[in-house]
């Protein structure tokens, strides 16, 4: 799974802005990018697909990042699926809580473009 | 109410401890000192006066005998005389004498003689008349005629004149006898016979016993000048003829003196007496008192004076501790007060006191204590706002921190995107754009970053201010910090065109303890402003050893310098030198706060020394803390 061309990644934000640019640059790079907007929508998509990795944002409405792992962690299904937080909360202390409750690697906005695919690599092995 | 923790003194233990005590012994002292004075003088000269009077009242009992004496004796005399001078009595005694040798007719004669002779109402207990011979021929007792008194002391001094024989133990009847006699004589003045009598010595017992003015140990008596024998019988111990009797008085009297004095008599009692030689008797007088007797007055004097001086200060004592309650009561309550108010009692008062110097203590005291009272009302009311201010400004903080996070995560989310689009443009993934473009994609990507660093700029302060910052200590290598540093900042000094060294001190220790990170932060900050304030020149790091426990991290730049005012604000939130040079320098103006937050909580401090033109040199002082163990240590 070297090949980024064959990544298969669900990205989940309420900003499109946000899914814009980080699907911009994964987009770049040949990944296959799908989009949801809330946790919500994104276990619907779930449904459907088998991505590689997801990264989710965690302010969200109707589901947030938080409720979305959770529920991805105790689905049989799904729950081998790295989850990566990508969100705005940057205090000291977020990240380790947020690696606390099982997500995969967390990564603060605003996202380095040039070290984007760098930064996932090496924060989840079976991408690598 | 907080209570405060004034501790009442005890009082010392000592002499006289107590103010009472003091007023106590003082009046009693007072009141018995001059009593007992006077009642010593007074019993001093009240028993002279005794014993002067007793010594004077027995020199009167000794004159009084003496005169008693002589009088029965001048009596006795007379007596003799007299019947010897009686025609009758002084034919019948010479017709006796004449026919001594007819025992038939010595009867009726002595029968005839028995009308004068009659020792009835007389000194006398017997009449007696003997011839020259000494042969009794007549005699007021029937068995002393015929006797013999040619062997008697008297006999021969009879012979010729009037003679008192003093007092002897008589011949044969081996009784105490004084005899008196007048010699018989014819016209021619030969004696013929003597007419003797023998004096009523219990008489004489008698008038030494009148003991009138003798009181209950006072006595009278004669001493024979022979063998020292008591004439008449001692008031103590009766007649006893077969000792002599000893003292001063009695040695004096027998040597022929007279006089008086305090000595001790024969039966061993200090007395005052009077004694006289009785050449007439040849016998002593004495006339002696018992001291204790004649003092007994004094004495008892003296007891009801000691009586009055007891009670006298048993009244000052009781006075006395009356005033001095009177006086030490109020204190005392006063002291009570003290205590109760020290213990944290602050509405207690003092007893108005009237208007001695107690009462303006009490007054004083409660003056005091309102002020007190007062202030720590005041101090306890401080504290309270205090308190109140403390955690209203401790929730303003927490405010404040959730604030500045919300509003970091909010500000991020925009830059996210701004950020993130300019690098794709920049990066070229959004397709090719000309130069000019690419300049000014540049800047917008410069400023956001910028933004950004503001963001957690201050993201990191409120939290330091919130006091959430935990610092974590663990071991690092100071080489391996001061490498990391350099690696980090070099491409900025590249960019800037500047000199960057960085030095470590070899007597540096390899592993210390402490939060690498914020260390690091703090170096890194001292560091950007260094670059950002030198146009040209060079910066330097070092990492020092002071020797003792600190060791410090030292940043020299030769940049624009700091002018001596702004040393005061330049670790102020926002305060850089001035308005302008924000504008000019660039930075969130956040660092240098930071960095001195961060060096006073690891125990540190931060300071600056600076030139105008020539550059600053910042020092960050910091404890020493070596790990305790080798596995600590770094590798």
């Amino acid at each position: 799974m070297s090949r980024i061309t064959e990544w298969e990644i669900l990205v989940v934000d309420d900003e499109p802005d946000s899914i814009a640019v980080v699907t911009e640059v994964l987009e770049f790079y040949g990944a296959l990018v799908h989009n949801a907007s809330n946790g919500v929508e994104a276990l619907e998509m779930l449904q459907t697909i088998n991505p590689d990795v997801i990264l989710s944002d965690l302010s969200m409405p109707q589901m947030d990042g938080w409720a979305l792992l959770s529920n991805i962690r105790k689905d049989p299904r799904l729950s081998a699926i790295p989850v990566i937080a990508l969100t705005a909360h940057a205090m000291p202390g977020d990240a380790q809580r947020g690696l606390a409750v099982g997500f995969s690697a967390y990564l603060t906005k605003p996202i380095s473009v040039m070290t984007l695919i760098q930064d996932l690599i090496s924060r989840v092995p079976s991408l690598a | 109410m907080t209570s405060t923790t004034l501790t009442p003194t005890k009082p010392r233990l000592g002499l006289p401890s107590s103010l009472r005590t003091v007023l106590v012994i003082a009046f009693v002292l007072l009141s018995v000192i001059p009593v007992a004075l006077a009642l010593t003088v007074a019993i001093l000269r009240t028993s002279e006066q005794s014993r002067a009077q007793v010594e004077a009242q027995m020199n009167s009992v000794l004159q009084l005998k003496i005169a008693a004496l002589d009088s029965d004796l001048s009596n006795a005399h007379t007596m003799l005389r007299t019947i010897r001078s009686n025609p009758g009595a002084s034919a019948s005694m010479l017709g006796l004498l004449e026919m001594s040798d007819n025992p038939s007719l010595q009867a009726s004669t002595i029968e005839h003689l028995g009308g004068f002779l009659n020792v009835e109402g007389t000194q006398f207990t017997e009449y007696f008349v003997y011839d020259v011979n000494g042969n009794i021929v007549g005699s007021t007792s029937d068995t002393q005629i015929g006797k013999i008194v040619r062997g008697q002391p008297y006999f021969t001094p009879s012979l010729s004149d009037d003679y008192i024989q003093p007092p002897y133990y008589e011949v044969g009847s081996n009784s105490l006898a004084v005899v008196m006699s007048v010699p018989l004589k014819d016209a021619q003045g030969n004696t013929l016979g003597v007419l003797a009598g023998r004096l009523n010595m219990d008489a004489l017992a008698a008038l030494m016993s009148e003991r009138v003015g003798l009181g209950e140990t006072g006595e009278t008596y004669l001493v024979s000048l022979e063998n020292s024998y008591l004439v008449t019988p001692s008031r103590f111990e009766g007649y006893p003829l077969n000792r002599s009797y000893r003292s001063l008085a009695i040695d004096e009297a027998l040597a022929g003196h007279g006089g008086s004095g305090e000595y001790v008599n024969y039966r061993g009692r200090e007395v005052i007496g009077a004694y006289q030689w009785l050449p007439d008797l040849q016998v002593g007088l004495v006339a002696e008192y018992e001291r204790s007797e004649a003092l007994a007055a004094s004495q008892q004097a003296t007891l009801i004076s000691t009586a009055v001086a007891v009670l006298a200060a048993g009244a000052a004592m009781i006075t006395g501790l009356f005033i001095a309650v009177q006086i030490t009561k109020p204190i005392t309550e006063l002291t009570q007060i003290t205590q109760q108010f020290a213990a944290g009692d602050l509405t207690v008062r003092a007893k108005a006191g009237g208007q001695n110097e107690v009462g303006a203590l009490s007054s004083a005291f409660n003056q005091m204590a309102a002020q007190l009272q007062e202030s720590l009302t005041s101090l306890e009311k401080s504290v309270q706002e205090a308190r109140t201010a403390t955690a209203m400004a401790r929730e303003a903080n927490r405010l404040k921190s959730e604030f500045l996070s919300t509003m970091s995560h909010e500000l991020r989310t925009p830059l996210n995107a701004i950020i993130g689009f300019a690098e794709i443009i920049l990066n070229g993934m959004a397709g090719p754009i000309s130069e000019k473009q690419q300049h000014k994609i540049a800047r917008i990507h410069l400023n956001s970053k910028r933004l950004l660093d503001l963001i957690n700029d201050l993201l990191d302060l409120a939290k330091i201010e919130a006091g959430r910052v935990d610092l974590v200590a663990q071991p690092f290598s100071p080489r391996d910090l001061a490498m990391g540093v350099r690696a980090q900042m070099e491409s900025l000094a590249e960019q800037r065109g500047l000199g960057f060294d960085v030095h470590v001190d070899p007597k540096l220790p390899t592993a210390m303890v402490g939060d690498v990170s914020r260390i690091e932060q703090v170096a890194k900050n001292l560091l950007s402003n260094a670059f950002k304030f030198t146009k040209e020149g060079r910066v330097e790091m070092a990492l020092h050893a002071n020797g003792g426990n600190t060791w410090e991290i030292i940043v020299v730049d030769s940049g624009i310098g700091i002018p001596p005012h702004a040393l005061e604000y330049i670790f102020d939130e926002f305060r850089q030198v001035d308005g302008t040079s924000q504008r000019a320098y660039g930075g969130s103006g956040l660092g240098l706060s930071i960095t001195r937050n961060l060096t006073r909580m690891m125990g540190g401090e931060v300071r600056v020394a600076s030139t105008v033109g020539e550059g600053s040199t910042f020092t960050v002082v910091l404890p020493v803390t070596l790990p305790e163990t080798a596995e600590m240590a770094v590798a």
